[in-house]
Parts: structure tokens; C-alpha cells; sequence
């Protein structure tokens, strides 16, 4: 395991008040992997991004990086990882590219040769080796976001954590950073935790996804695990033959997409019961079947279903991992 | 990990480093920084001296003005500056780093110690040089600035706890900052305060430093005299009092945001 944590809890007291942050939270990510940590505001993801990399005491549990307990060997613990934090810039912005990357690299105790050779690799790599002489406030939100990713990679860490890292990126960064995320996973055997309120960023570079809510983990699962579990599934049916409003009035509540002079698409089925109900009546009418789809759920409908049952106390079951 | 040196003369050489590189894209603000120094030196001797500046109250003043220098640098580095780079994010990383962040405040203190130095060596050269103040020159004052410095660490340490803890501080810093010119003996020697204010102003960083430094460069003092007249092995005691004190006081403040979660919270 490149990152475990066991039993992990968070209990602020402030002003009388007792708020449970984070609450008994068990959680690993092997190298290779990228899991996307997933909740609604205040959830307790910062607060365990936080944890993880020495900047919050938790109140018990224990975290150990590459083998490194971080209560006992902090210093080893702390050099298994990079970190990029949501909302800051981690980045001195009156220091140019090249000089960010050698202050961070030596802060983390590399030594100069090293950290000149990883810098060159890494700004070569993002496409601003040109540029790296230029200071850092002259950069665009998506160059500063990979110099600040850059930063947190200096040392060339087993770990990366990744708090909301497309936050205000345009869509063309964000697909930049998305794909350099798996590369770090796929290609480098990183081990790498992102938290993002971006579903759809989540569910193509995720192997893995956890959603925590009010400091809870409730599920912990691989991506195609938890897209299994829709409740709702709906079912695309494609048939031959050309469809009139008027022929087929039992089709007027469907999605009905002309495919071509012979061929038509219905979507929207919204259970299994309509599906068999609808397959017997466009036998009748003549129309041969040529595929039925159960449709891909969003994760972003899995992780509504997950909220909403917590919310509601209902018992939960996800797949044991 | 491969150091090579001791983590804080690394620590020290890379806050340097960077506060150059970032002075360097200041060059005018630093520049104007260093007539500013010289202007407002003029400008207090010129009141002080009620429109008729003497170089003995000049050379006198200027030695205070100069460690008071020091302690706005370590004010504003423990200050304004911290709590900027708690907004930019850049103090977290600092406390991710492997090296303890004890280490790192201490290199960057020190870092920003020795530009600082610079800065005032220049500065007060050319005063010296230009005004032709009355000062007897002596190696034995280095072991004793430094030493007075070191009171000076232990204080921004202080400052450095308070502004993790209470963010808020900037203009409490202002108010110490330039409170510490009238009260530490920079404009008038401490000697002439009555007895109660005396009390109060030798328990000040900086105020003991001051004393001791005067004697040795405008007065001829041996390091010797001032050893045996007693007023070196007080600053010595005054100076490892603040440091100790302002080491634990900010390990507790450290350990004190990470329990409540607070350091990037501003």
C-alpha cells in the first residue's frame, strides 16, 4: 500500500461546539492508481488531504506513506509526497518558473544537481522550458497550475495528492492536467488522491473513487463497480425500419432518433419492464431488432444516490473492496 | 535524503536565495527602500536634534536606529510577510517540506538576516562616510551584535506564533514595530528614561543590545569592559531568554494550528 490510513478521525472543538470532521475513515491507494476522493462542501476531504500530509493533527488513526508512519517517521513520511492545495497558489509568483521549482526542490532537501536535471524533465514535459525564465505572475491560470503540480513533483514523490487541481482551469488545461494525471498513475506507478467537485474530470482518470460525506466514507470502489450500481438504469433500443410520429403513438414519452433511412434509435426507457412491454409491440410492428443497451450511468448520478441515501439513513450496501 | 549540509545552512542559503531572486524583481522598491533608511535617519536626527543635528547624537542614534532596523526586517519577515505567504499558500508548503519547520524559520530568518545586513552596511557606510560620525571601529562588537541579534530570532519567533495563531495581526505589528524606535533607547539612550519606564524598556528586544553596542563603538569599550561591567553577560541572559522562549512559544503555536486545523485559514 503506497497510502494507508486507518481509523482516522478529526473532532474540532470550537467555542463549545464539537464537529466531527472526518469519523473513523479506513482508506489505501496503491501505486498505479488514482483515486478520486469525492464529497459535497465540507465533507472532510481538505481536512483529510490535510492530514495526510502533516498539516493537521488528527485526533486518532494512523497514516503511513510508502511504509512511513507520519506520527513516528514524519520526515520520511513527508518525503514519500507532493502536494497542490485547493484555492492557493503554492507558487512564489514574483519567482520565475525555474527558480520555483530549485526553491522547492531544495526546501524538500534535494540537492541542487538533482532537482536541475527533474526540473528541466518536468517544465521539457509541460512545455514551458521557453518560458521558464519568466516570472510565474506572468502566466497563465492553466501554466501556473502545472508549475504549481511541477513544484509538488520536484522530488519525484511515490505520492501525489491533488486537492481540486482543474479548479478555474479552462476546459483545455483541465484536459492537459487530466491526461498528466494518468500518466503520473499509469506510466510512472505514482500512487495519486485528487479531490475535485468535477464528476465527469473524476470518472475518466479515476481507478478508484471514494465518497465521503460529514466525514463518513460510503463507498470505496472501482469506477465501473460503483457505475453498476445506478439504480435507475434506462435502456437504449435500436431497430429497423423508419419511425413516424403518427404509426407508433406508444413511442411519443421516448427519445426516437432517425439513424439513417433504415434504421432508428429509441432511448429513455426508463426501466426493465418498459423495455420488454415496448421489444413485443415493435416486433409487431416490423421493426427487427438490432441491439438493446442498458445505458451508462453518469457518476454523477451514483454519487447523488449515495448522498441522498445517507442523507435519508437508509441502509447502504456498496460493493466490500 | 541528500542534504549535504546541515538543514539549516540549507535552509538558509535557499531562503537567501529566494528573497534575492525576489528583491531582484523589486529592484526599484529595494533601491528606494535603502534612500528611505537614509531619509528617515535625517529626518528623526533633525527633530531629535532640535533642527541642529550633533554627530556625537548622530553616531549615538544611528547605532540604535540600525538594530531597530533589524527588528522591523524581523517584525515584517515574521509578520506581514508569513501571513502573505499562508494566503499564497506557500507556508504549507514549507510545513510539508521533510525538513522540520523549525529549521526552515530559523534558515529563513536568518537569510533574510543577512540581506538585511547588507542593506544596513551600505545604508550606514555612507552615513557614516558622508555625515564623518564618531565611530571607533572594532571587531570585538561583531560577537556582541550577533548576540543581540540572536535575542532579536527568539522575538520574531514570538511574532511568528502570534500571526499563525491570530492572523489578524498586521497592524499590531505596526504598532510594536515603530513603538520599539521610541521605547528600546534607538532616538534617546534608554539610561535617560526614569526608573519605571527603564524597567519596562530593558525587558524589550533590542533595548540591552543597543547599550551594550553604543558603549563599545562610541564609548571605546573593550569586549572585556563590557563583560566585566556586567551589562554583556545581561544582554547574553536577555538575548537567550527571548530565544528560548520564542523557540518553545512557536513550537506551541505550530502544534497549536495543527490541532485546530487553522494554518491555511485566513
Amino acid at each position: 500500500m503506497t497510502i494507508e490510513i486507518v481509523g482516522l478521525s478529526k473532532i474540532y472543538q470550537s467555542r463549545g461546539k464539537i464537529i466531527q470532521a472526518v469519523d473513523n475513515l479506513s482508506l489505501s491507494v496503491e501505486s498505479s492508481t488514482v483515486l478520486s476522493f469525492l464529497g459535497p462542501n465540507g465533507a472532510g476531504k481538505t481536512t483529510t488531504i490535510k492530514m495526510i500530509c502533516g498539516l493537521i493533527t488528527p485526533t486518532a488513526g494512523r497514516i503511513c506513506l510508502n511504509g512511513f508512519d507520519l506520527a513516528r517517521q514524519p520526515r520520511k513520511a513527508l518525503g514519500q509526497i507532493g502536494v497542490v492545495l485547493e484555492g492557493a497558489r503554492n507558487l512564489y509568483w514574483r519567482l520565475s518558473a525555474w527558480d520555483n521549482l530549485l526553491y522547492f526542490g531544495r526546501l524538500r532537501g534535494q540537492s541542487t544537481k538533482k532537482i536541475k536535471e527533474r526540473a528541466e524533465h518536468l517544465l521539457r514535459e509541460l512545455g514551458l522550458w521557453e518560458r521558464r525564465h519568466d516570472l510565474t505572475d506572468t502566466f497563465s491560470r492553466g501554466m501556473q497550475q502545472k508549475i504549481a503540480i511541477a513544484s509538488a513533483l520536484i522530488t519525484d514523490p511515490p505520492i501525489v495528492l491533488l486537492d481540486e487541481p482543474t479548479l478555474g482551469l479552462d476546459v483545455e488545461a483541465a484536459r492537459m492536467l487530466e491526461a498528466w494525471v494518468t500518466k503520473l498513475a499509469h506510466e510512472e506507478g505514482k500512487a495519486v488522491l485528487l479531490t475535485t467537485h468535477q464528476l465527469d474530470m473524476a470518472e475518466r482518470v479515476s481507478d478508484r473513487v471514494a465518497i465521503i460525506q460529514k466525514g463518513h466514507l460510503l463507498a470505496n470502489d472501482p469506477v465501473s463497480d460503483l457505475l453498476d450500481l445506478s439504480q435507475n438504469p434506462t435502456y437504449t433500443v435500436t431497430v429497423e425500419g423508419s419511425y413516424t410520429a403518427d404509426s407508433f403513438p406508444w413511442l411519443k414519452d421516448l427519445a426516437v432518433t432517425a439513424e439513417g433511412p433504415d434504421m432508428t434509435t429509441i432511448s429513455g426507457i426508463a426501466d426493465e419492464q418498459r423495455l420488454y412491454d415496448l421489444l413485443p409491440r415493435l416486433q409487431n410492428a416490423k421493426m427487427p431488432l438490432l441491439s438493446a443497451t442498458r445505458d451508462q450511468p453518469a457518476l454523477e448520478e451514483i454519487f447523488l444516490q449515495f448522498l441522498n441515501k445517507d442523507r435519508n439513513k437508509a441502509p447502504f450496501e456498496s460493493k466490500p473492496s | 535524503m541528500d542534504l549535504g549540509i546541515s538543514p539549516i545552512f540549507s535552509a538558509m542559503v535557499n531562503e537567501a536565495r529566494k528573497s534575492i531572486r525576489i528583491m531582484a524583481s523589486y529592484k526599484i522598491n529595494f533601491l528606494f527602500g535603502m534612500v528611505a533608511i537614509a531619509i528617515s535617519f535625517l529626518g528623526i536626527s533633525y527633530v531629535v536634534g532640535g533642527g541642529k543635528p550633533n554627530p556625537d547624537v548622530m553616531a549615538s542614534m544611528l547605532v540604535g536606529y540600525l538594530l531597530w532596523y533589524y527588528v522591523t526586517m524581523i517584525v515584517d519577515d515574521m509578520g506581514a510577510t508569513l501571513i502573505d505567504e499562508a494566503r499564497a499558500g506557500t507556508l504549507e508548503q514549507m510545513f510539508i517540506s521533510p525538513n522540520p519547520i523549525g529549521f526552515t524559520f530559523v534558515g529563513r530568518v536568518l537569510g533574510h538576516l543577512f540581506l538585511s545586513s547588507i542593506q544596513l552596511l551600505f545604508v550606514g557606510g555612507i552615513l557614516i562616510w558622508s555625515l564623518k560620525l564618531p565611530f571607533q571601529w572594532s571587531l570585538d562588537a561583531i560577537p556582541v551584535a550577533m548576540i543581540a541579534l540572536f535575542g532579536l530570532f527568539g522575538f520574531g519567533f514570538m511574532l511568528g506564533g502570534v500571526s499563525l495563531i491570530f492572523k489578524q495581526v498586521t497592524s499590531m505589528l505596526w504598532v510594536i514595530s515603530n513603538g520599539l524606535l521610541f521605547l528600546n533607547g534607538s532616538l534617546v539612550p534608554a539610561e535617560q528614561f526614569p526608573t519605571w519606564l527603564l524597567l519596562i524598556a530593558r525587558i524589550l528586544p533590542s533595548t540591552i543590545g543597543i547599550s551594550v553596542l553604543r558603549s563599545m563603538l562610541l564609548n571605546r569599550l573593550t569586549i572585556s569592559d563590557v563583560w566585566n561591567n556586567g551589562s554583556l553577560p545581561l544582554l547574553l541572559l536577555h538575548s537567550t531568554a527571548y530565544l528560548v522562549v520564542g523557540w518553545l512559544m512557536l513550537q506551541w503555536c505550530i502544534g497549536y494550528v495543527k490541532r485546530h486545523g487553522t494554518l491555511g485559514h485566513y
